[in-house]
């Protein structure tokens, strides 16, 4: 994609007909994308806390400060009490920095991605399955002459255009397409099959044969069969596995590996987590880092806004008991407002840097803007914090980063590449098993006739709190803030006598909740949904949740509970 | 209208000269892609031949931009100064197909209806087209189902100057005093067209009509007689909405679509209001601030675009559909429902 | 060639609270030429802006027989309106317009009149019930009917008590839900029909509220025997240029900013969409 410019201003954007994965065709971020690159929320200056609020300073203060206070904490507490966050909202060449200043410049093992509340079940199941790393565990041209598709969540196919564009396709060529989504009544016409139960009780629905043909289930053992869900959304990381794990011992040829695509609503997880941001042995992970109990006292965050993940009071108060917090990044948020120095990014229109996609292609982004006020990139700046930390980074242009990422990173060797810098960018190795597939493990039924099935999806990544959405005129509109409440389905409401927004009592083995109710036709019957976001309210009926021993984070599996009026 | 010869050799001798005293735009490639984008010499013949070439955004782009900004204001005091952007330059679009002539006569129309668009009139007349009439069409054209094409009608179609891409010349047919103009100016490389130029025109023009694949575009009236009559049925739009992205992507590319949203910027005592091309495809396209949404329905908005496109409501209304068949929308869409697929599923 | 998309700047003269989120703003334009040419037809809208904000549409609500200053009636629900309500008598907003085709005045001379207000609905009704009692004499029996949800809902209470008063209209007041203080009809707003409402002959009728109001007033008024010719109201729509440019607020070939906001039932029944 192209960004047009014009007097300094982003005026419009061009899709590329060449690009294999693109082929031309956008989503409507993509189309919108120039409005949020003329924000005028950015952040432009550098700014250091100030009694409540923050004030304006140079760069020169803003890192010598940052590097005072790091090495204050480091002296007293020792490298452990610093935690380092990166992000899938920075390129390959920043995250690879970040991750060194955390390994090797401070010497903290305490270093994670903002994605841990989401995607990090995914990767870490993927990490699992093929060892030596990721790489192209997946083809987003090829899904095209899939035999057949799993779908796994109804958003998946309309939130990630070229991945939908390829399943439509298939679908006119004749193949399979199959929809697995409890929160969902009804499926789009090209689902041929249907399957109404929860991601996590999907691969035993499967193994038994539940709502799936033979037929069907030997179509997805075919070579080229896909599997393609939103990693942000598939919780826990068993699950993850087992579904793949299922459709690899369900294969009909050994040497095919299913076509599998992770989505993903930031632009670079799959960079993020190659490149290192993932707590090493013995680190702490982000949730960890941010509990009470929690040894870290210093945290540097670099590009995202944690409010995304983590309702903003609570997120507000966990910074606050923080002795240090850096923020590096874009635009004015909560996570500046509980910052101790704030440190200005330009975008990535306004830099180069490389992305890797879903299915393990590395992209150039080359710059189309300059950028705004004071911004500077990471590849400045960490080597100057470093070297307030009396230590040394590499820095220098983008390219030379990705040499030395090429000559570090296994599996990342072609970064360093002309390929990179093609239209198409370089895919790189399929992955190999590492581990032989396990047997899905077996619920117990969550079935009683005079109960509900309370669903608590994963959306802690909140698209309308997003910066591309929230400063696009266009996409602010398109993605409405979810209200706090539950979804049940409109005939149920009925039956039950409810009033719009009338509260209901919900009732489970592990608490009560009181909560407006919202009507939903989509909602299946017997069946309520509540986003994950709402965590003071999921908290109430669902407890703390359920540990994912994989990701060590928490996720709330689907729960059978009585409804009534409050 | 006054007919033409020009060698083929010349034709870059006029560019040059063109170039001299205004901004010459012509199909141009950039890496892979083609794009409408300046010129001044050595113009890449190929993309100005008989056989179609489409830029991948129509030259609706060059008087309704993807984005324009409508006003700057500085605030003074209690008060506010107000500045609107101003576009003098004059401009020769060199290249542009027979479809997108049609859309932008089409939307000149739309344009001056109630009260003129000065945005749009300001770049619109200073802009005069030069279309190449297409002897081949592309693999995706399907403009002879919706007089979009392949040649302009040489006494009933509008434009300035229409150029058809003769074995050894270009036939040159003018019709308006700013086509006129850019010829006078050079006159020398002009002679005058021989009635053998004429009788070749009318043949390649017969010959490129045939060429189109026997197409379902061909069922175009059925679809318009079953929209108006509203004999589609609501499942049918919701058949076709489920496969629409909402991406916005037909609308951005089609040289007929004119909705457009109004953005508001503001920092500190400064401030702007653009515009941006806007599309009926979006769910917040109709949303109310209270949430209450009247076209909230995938099915209701697919309806919309295609009731807006082939309905004769409109067709009465504009004089034609509001499709010039360029065939963009199939390469935009993700979802393959552009028009022709459309129109095949709603004629049954 | 004019710019219609350029606003003019219009002062803030007075500002009074309706409701809790419900305020009624008076603007004078600030440019004297344009200040004297300023007209506007009753059921005409304006696009208001708060500059770098955003702009909407507003029915105007004051009297069109007295265009020095004029007056809108905001809620506060968006962006736009909330940047609105924040500004003070004397500061500045953007203006354009009047857009719209309004209500043909002169049509409806020498028939029998009703109003059916709901709740903010009365708004650009006002806009022609204040010409309307100008030029009483030209119009036969004269009921306005007004229902809010609660007696804090209601618009322009000063106004209704007045109203409720002049001996050459009938008035018929009502709210959904009551209060202590509250000693007048409680119901929704068609429950007067039966009362006040004399005959559907001669007799043509303007209703704007909120939409279930509408639908159940539609439907109360064509058992009465109202024809939809004889039904006015003002239809409600994401407008954003308001001159039939933009697209937002178009409804088959109908563009509500150009063709409206003022349709009959007959017409709006003829769209290819629900409105």
């Amino acid at each position: 994609m192209f960004v047009r410019t014009q007097d300094g201003e982003a005026r419009g954007v061009l899709p590329i007909t060449a690009h294999p994965v693109s082929q031309g065709r956008l989503c409507h971020r993509g189309w919108n994308r120039f409005q949020n690159l003329r924000s005028v929320n950015r952040l432009v200056k550098p700014l250091v806390r100030d009694g409540e609020g923050m004030k304006e300073t140079g760069w020169n203060e803003a890192l010598k400060l940052s590097g005072e206070k790091i090495k204050d904490l480091i002296g007293k507490h020792g490298p452990e009490s610093i935690g380092v966050i990166g992000s899938p909202w920075l390129s390959n060449e920043d995250n690879y920095l970040v991750s060194l200043l955390a390994r090797q410049v401070i010497g903290t093992k305490n270093l994670d991605g903002s994605y841990r509340f989401g995607a990090a079940a995914t990767l870490s199941a993927l990490n699992q399955l093929y060892g030596e790393g990721i790489g192209a565990a997946g083809s987003i041209p090829a899904l095209k002459d899939s035999p057949a598709v799993l779908v796994a969540g109804r958003d998946a196919h309309r939130d990630f255009s070229p991945v939908g564009s390829r399943i439509v396709q298939a679908f006119k060529q004749g193949a399979q397409i199959i929809l697995a989504d409890a929160s969902t009544g009804k499926a789009d016409h090209f689902y041929k099959t249907f399957i109404p139960v929860p991601a996590d009780r999907l691969p035993a629905a499967l193994a038994a044969k539940r709502d799936i043909s033979s037929e069907v289930l030997d179509l997805l053992g075919k070579p080229g069969a896909g599997l393609v869900f939103v990693a942000d959304q598939l919780n826990p990381s068993a699950s993850v596995l087992a579904l793949i794990n299922y459709l690899i011992a369900h294969r009909a040829s050994a040497k095919d590996l299913p076509n599998i695509l992770a989505l993903s609503r930031s632009p670079n997880l799959r960079g993020a987590w190659d490149l290192g941001i993932r707590p090493p042995a013995g680190g702490l992970n982000l949730e960890e880092m941010l509990a009470p109990e929690s040894k870290v006292k210093g945290l540097l965050v670099f590009a995202e806004d944690l409010s995304v993940h983590l309702p903003k009071a609570a997120l507000l108060e966990k910074l606050k008991k923080l002795d240090f917090v850096l923020w590096a990044g874009r635009f004015k948020n909560d996570t500046a407002q509980g910052a101790h120095v704030v440190l200005p990014l330009p975008l990535f229109a306004e830099s180069e840097g490389t992305l890797t996609n879903c299915e393990g292609r590395v992209q150039v982004s080359r710059p189309a803007l300059s950028p705004r006020g004071e911004c500077r990139g990471l590849s400045e700046v960490l080597p100057e914090l470093a070297q307030a930390l009396g230590k040394s980074l590499p820095g220098g242009p983008a390219a030379a980063i990705r040499k030395e990422i090429g000559k570090a990173v296994p599996g990342y060797e072609k970064i360093a590449g002309p390929e990179v810098e093609s239209e198409a960018g370089a895919l790189l190795a399929p992955p190999r098993l590492a581990s032989a597939p396990s047997k899905p493990a077996v619920l117990p039924a969550l079935e009683s006739p005079d109960k509900f099935l309370l669903l608590i999806p994963n959306t802690l990544y909140a698209w309308e709190k997003n910066r591309m959405i929230a400063e696009s005129p266009v996409l602010c509109i398109e993605y409405q803030a979810e209200r706090p409440a539950v979804k049940m389905n409109l005939q149920d409401a009925k039956d039950l006598k409810f009033r719009p927004g009338e509260k209901a009592k919900i009732r489970s083995e592990r608490g009560e909740l009181q909560v407006a109710l919202q009507a939903d036709e989509g909602v299946p019957r017997r069946t309520l949904v509540l986003s994950s976001h709402f965590l003071n309210l999921v908290e109430g009926v669902a407890g703390k949740g359920e540990i994912d021993p994989l990701t060590r984070s928490v996720y709330f599996p689907s729960m059978l509970v009585t409804v009534e009026k409050a | 209208m006054d007919r033409y010869i020009i060698r083929k050799d010349d034709l870059n001798r006029w560019v040059e000269a063109l170039a001299r005293t205004q901004e010459v735009i012509a199909p141009t490639r950039v890496e892979k892609e083609i794009f409408f984008a300046p010129v001044q010499t050595g113009i890449d013949l190929n993309l100005l031949s008989g056989t179609a070439v489409l830029p991948y955004l129509p030259a609706k782009d060059l008087v309704l931009p993807h984005s324009e900004n409508l006003f700057k204001f500085t605030k003074k005091g209690g008060d506010y100064e107000i500045t609107v952007p101003e576009d003098k330059k004059t401009t020769v679009v060199l290249g542009i197909r027979s479809c997108d002539t049609s859309g932008i006569f089409w939307l000149d129309k739309f344009y001056q209806e109630n009260f003129s668009d000065c945005y749009y009139w300001q770049r619109r007349n200073n802009l005069t087209l030069v279309t190449m009439a297409c002897n081949q069409p592309a693999k995706n054209c399907f403009c002879v189902c919706c007089e979009g094409g392949p040649f302009l009608d040489s006494e009933q179609g509008e434009f300035d100057i229409q150029l058809v891409d003769l074995p050894d010349s270009y036939l040159v047919e003018c019709k308006s005093s700013k086509g006129k103009a850019l010829i006078e100016a050079n006159s020398k490389l002009f002679a005058k067209a021989d009635p053998s130029a004429v009788k070749t025109r009318e043949v390649l023009e017969d010959k490129s009509r045939k060429s189109f694949p026997p197409d379902p575009t061909s069922y175009m009236s059925a679809a318009i007689r079953r929209i108006t009559s509203n004999a589609v049925t609501p499942e049918t739009w919701t058949e076709l909405g489920e496969k629409c992205f909402d991406c916005g992507g037909c609308a951005f590319v089609c040289p007929c679509c004119s909705c457009f949203g109004v953005g508001y910027l503001n920092e500190g005592e400064q401030g702007c209001h653009y515009r941006f091309w806007d599309s009926c495809d979006y769910s917040g396209f109709t949303r109310e601030v209270s949430g209450h949404n009247p076209r909230g329905e995938k099915g209701e908005r697919f309806k919309r675009r295609f009731f807006h496109k082939l309905s004769y409501q409109y067709l009465k209304r504009d004089g034609r559909i509001g499709c010039v068949g360029c065939g963009r929308c199939i390469t935009a869409c993700p979802g393959e429902v552009g028009m022709p697929s459309v129109v095949e599923r709603l004629r049954k | 060639m004019s710019n219609i998309y350029l606003p003019n700047l219009a002062r803030i003269v007075k500002t009074q609270n309706e409701t809790y989120d419900t305020r009624t703003f008076e603007f004078e334009l600030v440019d004297p030429k344009a200040k004297k040419e300023f007209k506007f037809k009753p059921g005409q809208f304006l696009e208001i802006s708060a500059l770098g904000v955003g702009e909407a549409p507003f029915g105007l609500a004051s009297n069109p027989n007295r265009p020095e200053t004029f007056q809108v009636t905001i809620r506060a629900v968006g962006a736009v309106t909330r940047a609105l309500h924040a500004k003070k008598p004397g500061d500045l907003v953007g203006i354009r317009g009047p857009f719209g085709n309004g209500f043909p005045f002169d049509e409806y001379k020498g028939k029998n009149i009703i109003f059916v207000g709901g709740g903010i609905g009365l708004c650009p009704l006002r806009s022609l019930i204040e010409p309307m009692l100008d030029a009483r004499s030209a119009f036969k029996d004269f009921l306005i009917l007004y229902g809010a949800r609660t007696p804090a809902d209601q618009v322009y209470p000063g106004r209704l008590k007045e109203w409720e008063k002049m001996p050459e209209i009938r008035f018929g007041m009502t709210v959904d839900v009551g209060n202590a203080d509250w000693k007048g009809n409680v119901g929704v707003v068609t429950t007067l029909f039966p009362k006040l409402i004399q005959t559907a002959d001669n007799t043509v009728v303007f209703v704007c509220g909120p939409p279930i109001m509408i639908r159940f007033a539609i439907i109360e008024l064509s058992k009465l025997g109202f024809k939809p010719e004889n039904i006015v109201s003002t239809l409600e729509r994401y407008m954003k240029c308001g001159v039939g440019k933009c697209g937002h607020c178009a409804i088959g070939h109908k563009y509500v900013c150009v063709d409206g906001p003022v349709f009959t039932y007959k017409e709006i029944g003829k769209l290819p969409e629900k409105s």
